[in-house]
């Protein structure tokens, strides 16, 4: 193959170790010939190899072609199924990633290397479970350094799910604002005073913080003087799992955890919706599917229980997070809850906010399930519908959709308290507002229920 | 998840440490240079941590060793 150079991808410049860069629909990952030592340790010293079996690396091959100028060497990592970002977790997601991140470290410094990056985007939802990604992020350790990514790691990590544990858990949306992670003094400026007295806590992010402060002068001097020694540095590990371990998920009550106890479904009706839907998902194949207003992922699991990857999303951040504890005990792989504001999507952040891609710009996807969700859209938010069909035409290829009418009690219930200014919210305004960009394949009114069921395919 | 091979840690007797916070002003300041507060901070309780993961390490042993030699004395258990 000729030499010809490639474009680094937008949020792959900071480290000078390698770049990611995509060719032919294929992900790479080039090694710079500066990082050729430390490469060849991660792979002599078996720290590859083990961590690879305890699935909390991405595995890759080395690849000869396509030719890369300047690189030591070539990797073909596996691909991610969907990137996704710590902002757009749960709090046990989060927590995971923290505990696989800290897990990592400890392994590396068994093998005589050390992270030089604790950022909270290296890990990604890989197969249902938190894997690094960046394979580049191992440095040799030197004996006496302090860890170099401890600030990263507690901004990305300790911070957010503090804040979350003890503040509350919408906090964890505050890393959306932050890219390197929540900056310590705000953690210590939201926490409550009591977790001063927390050791871990009190120290990884209050006392932290203070020093942070105090060598943010200009004006002093001095230096940091001394060493810690790897057994210091394996108890700072220590202490910063417990404190992770430590944290937990507060004791609210949000407005769709526990949706599934309060539906307007009898039995027969729930089952045939469910029958129904999973019936529409066989039908059309497809490869991916994303549940875009999935609750706890009840219905997301009628597509991933036919091996198809599911993104599961939903705004309440308890949902997402029963559905992925729901993941956790059924070891399930295919499915990816995250904590999504349909009306206000993750937007794209970063450096020319090419770093972090939205959330819409990082699916197309063949299906997508919008179940007992339009009301909420419509009614809840104003959004007219034919907004809706533009913005699901925009996303999907085919789209499984239920219309739920004025009649029914839940949509009552969002009318009562405001007056009904949507008078195309009906049957036929649905279908017409649809037809411009769906063509109709299926529908089926669900018996004993006032709710509509349709199969839409996307018009070219 | 996968399994974490880290112990837990608990040194309650430390928390004199936490005490100088207590008594001080909160700030909100935008820092210049983080990095160099984290390095510090590290090597202040790094003795502290250090003493704990010692002393976790030894009773692991400790146990581990008393565990073998039951085991030795009892090879059909």
């Amino acid at each position: 193959m000729p030499e010809r150079p490639v474009l680094p991808h937008p949020a792959s410049f900071r480290d000078p170790s390698g770049y990611i860069f995509t060719q032919q629909g294929s992900i790479f990952r080039a090694v710079s010939k500066s990082y050729q030592s430390e490469y060849d340790l991660l792979m002599s010293s078996n720290l590859y190899v083990h961590l690879i079996e305890q699935n909390v690396l991405i595995p890759h091959q080395e690849v000869s072609t396509p030719t890369v100028r300047d690189a030591y060497k070539v990797l073909k990592p596996e691909m991610v199924q969907f990137i996704s970002y710590p902002y757009e977790w749960s709090f046990s997601q989060l927590k995971d990633a923290a505990l696989t991140t800290l897990e990592i470290q400890t392994q590396a410094l068994n093998h005589g290397m050390s992270l030089k990056d604790a950022s909270a985007y290296n890990i990604q939802f890989h197969n249902g479970t938190p894997t690094l990604i960046d394979t580049l992020s191992f440095e040799s350790y030197k004996e006496g350094q302090p860890w170099v990514a401890y600030r990263q790691f507690c901004q990305h990590f300790l911070a957010p799910l503090a804040l979350m544990a003890h503040v509350d858990l919408r906090l964890g949306t505050l890393s959306a604002k932050y890219i390197d992670g929540v900056p310590l003094d705000l953690a210590v400026s939201l926490l409550p005073g009591k977790t001063k007295f927390s050791l871990g806590l009190g120290t990884h992010i209050h006392l932290h913080a203070r020093s942070q402060h105090k060598y943010a002068d200009t004006s002093l001097k001095s230096t940091p003087k001394g060493q810690l020694h790897k057994n210091q540095l394996n108890g700072l590990l220590l202490s910063l799992r417990s404190s992770i371990s430590a944290l937990t998920l507060p004791k609210q009550k949000t407005e769709w955890g526990n949706y599934y106890d309060n539906t307007n479904y009898t039995d027969n009706s729930r089952t045939i919706k469910e029958k129904t839907v999973r019936e529409w998902i066989t039908a059309q194949k497809p490869k991916t599917v994303w549940d875009a207003g999935a609750n706890d992922g009840t219905f997301s699991r009628l597509a991933s229980a036919q091996g198809i990857f599911t993104v599961a999303s939903d705004i309440d951040p308890l949902a997402v997070e029963r559905s992925y504890q729901h993941n956790k005990q059924s070891g399930e792989r295919l499915l990816l809850p995250l904590i999504i504001d349909l009306t206000n999507p993750s937007p794209a952040i970063g450096w020319r906010n090419t770093e972090r891609d939205s959330f819409l710009k990082r699916g197309q996807h063949d299906l997508t399930l919008a179940l007992a969700l339009i009301h909420h859209l419509a009614i809840a938010n104003n959004l007219p519908l034919e907004h809706i069909a533009d913005f699901f035409h925009s996303q999907t290829k085919n789209l499984i959709i239920e219309f739920v009418p004025k009649e029914d009690s839940n949509t009552q219930r969002l009318l009562s308290a405001r007056e009904d200014i949507f008078p195309n919210y009906t049957v036929e305004g649905f279908e017409k507002a649809f037809s411009t960009h769906f063509t109709t394949k299926k529908r089926l009114k669900i018996k004993d229920s006032s709710r509509i069921l349709y199969l839409l395919e996307s018009k070219p | 998840m996968k399994q974490i091979s880290l112990p837990k840690i608990s040194t309650r007797s430390s928390l004199w440490l936490l005490v100088p916070l207590v008594f001080t002003p909160h700030f909100a300041h935008a820092y210049l240079d983080p990095n160099t507060g984290s390095y510090a901070i590290q090597i202040a309780v790094g003795a502290l941590f250090g003493a704990a993961y010692g002393f976790r390490t030894f009773s692991a042993r400790v146990v581990s060793w008393f565990k073998g030699t039951r085991k030795k004395k009892n090879p059909d258990a």
